[in-house]
């Protein structure tokens, strides 16, 4: 990395184009220190219409197809499962979201306790959202990631997508490949972009 | 190893499979009002932005977010739909969200609010182009209003965040070209 001296003497580090990316110069903290850019912004977005029940055990209701992302990826994870459970219980809902790196076993990220779809004498019809940031900056070279939700109940018995009033939109990738007319299901989106130590 | 990066008047190539790993330029909008919208059982149009201006080939992540109040102990219950507009073109219907948005449940007063995200692909389009989106709502039974009664307050100044109005219903959208 090549550097200039200011009008002040103060050294000014220059931003180089390397064959792995961008490598950022003068930086404070946490920019001076993965100040390597791997990729520019990314996204995926994965949705299912299929409805599943769930009770006291753990059921899986989606699954991501594979994601290629770039060398110490950071990403930014948003998920949405409308839900339904006819009962005058608590219900509740946890979700438990989990991933699989390069094929291998899934790991859970940590079960969302029971924040939506939970009230007593009430039988709540809601979605439950979670929001998860990844770093994966202790990976060097190009991976594929997989993403999954599981579901069970507090008590009284649910499902995800089933009996929600949820309708299909206008079939039309006019403008935009994505097609929204499925986006009201059960959905997970993931945004994110590549960025780690440049040494 | 050779230097596989290039610069265009777009951004940053790279000589690599994947085109996640272009550089384009990210960009960021929002719309907030905080309009009362009162609900029943029949379409209301809700929040709806002015048009964004947006590069060509972009994706776009956009995050809404309303409040809902449901003050009768019927279902009550906020169904809502999104729609979107590119060039001023007519609407296009995004589908129902159902009435798993808010303030849906039996025999208690509810009052919630609803975030959802969607995701964009204008990677096809080769001009730079407008969208601009709506919102509407409706309940299940009896009426509910999302706007109003739901105990914001204003914010002390403009000083970065940019409005004194409360945060209501808004729009943030998050996007970035693809080269």
């Amino acid at each position: 990395m090549g550097s200039l001296l200011s009008s002040t003497g103060v050294a000014i580090l220059m931003s180089t184009l390397r064959p792995d990316g961008v490598e950022f110069g003068n930086g404070y903290g946490y920019s001076a220190s993965e100040n390597l850019q791997t990729s520019g912004w990314f996204h995926y977005r994965w949705t299912t219409s299929a409805s599943t029940g769930f009770d006291g055990t753990s059921v899986v209701g989606q699954t991501t197809g594979t994601m290629n992302l770039p060398p110490r990826a950071k990403l930014f994870v948003y998920t949405n499962t409308p839900l339904r459970g006819d009962t005058n219980a608590w219900g509740g809902h946890y979700e438990d979201l989990q991933y699989s790196v390069n094929g291998g076993g899934w790991t859970s990220v940590g079960r969302s306790g029971f924040v939506s779809r939970m009230m007593t004498d009430n039988q709540p019809i809601t979605s439950h959202k979670d929001f998860c940031v990844m770093d994966f900056n202790s990976i060097t070279s190009d991976f594929t990631l997989q993403l999954r939700t599981a579901h069970f109940h507090y008590n009284g018995g649910g499902n995800v997508n089933g009996s929600c009033g949820i309708g299909n939109g206008t079939d039309s990738t006019t403008y935009d490949a994505n097609n929204q007319n499925i986006s009201p299901w059960k959905q997970i989106i993931v945004m994110g972009y590549g960025q780690g130590s440049s040494s | 190893m050779a230097l596989s990066l290039t610069m265009g008047s777009d951004g940053l190539t790279f000589n690599d499979p994947g085109n996640r790993k272009n550089m384009g330029k990210p960009f960021f909008f929002r719309s907030s009002s905080n309009t009362n919208y009162s609900l029943s059982t029949s379409w209301t149009q809700g929040h709806t932005t002015s048009n964004f201006t947006i590069p060509k080939k972009s994706h776009l992540i956009t995050h809404f977010h309303y409040p809902i109040r449901n003050d009768s102990s019927s279902w009550g219950g906020g169904y809502s739909r999104m729609y979107y507009s590119v060039n001023d073109s007519s609407w296009i219907f995004c589908g129902d969200y159902g009435y798993c948005r808010g303030a849906m449940g039996q025999g208690k007063y509810m009052i919630s609010g609803c975030d959802w995200q969607n995701a964009f692909d204008f990677s096809g389009m080769t001009s730079d182009f407008t969208v601009k989106f709506r919102y509407d709502h409706r309940t299940h039974d009896g009426s509910a209003n999302t706007g109003a009664s739901h105990g914001y307050s204003n914010a002390d100044n403009t000083n970065y965040h940019g409005a004194t109005a409360p945060w209501v219903h808004y729009l943030v959208v998050q996007g970035w070209q693809y080269l």
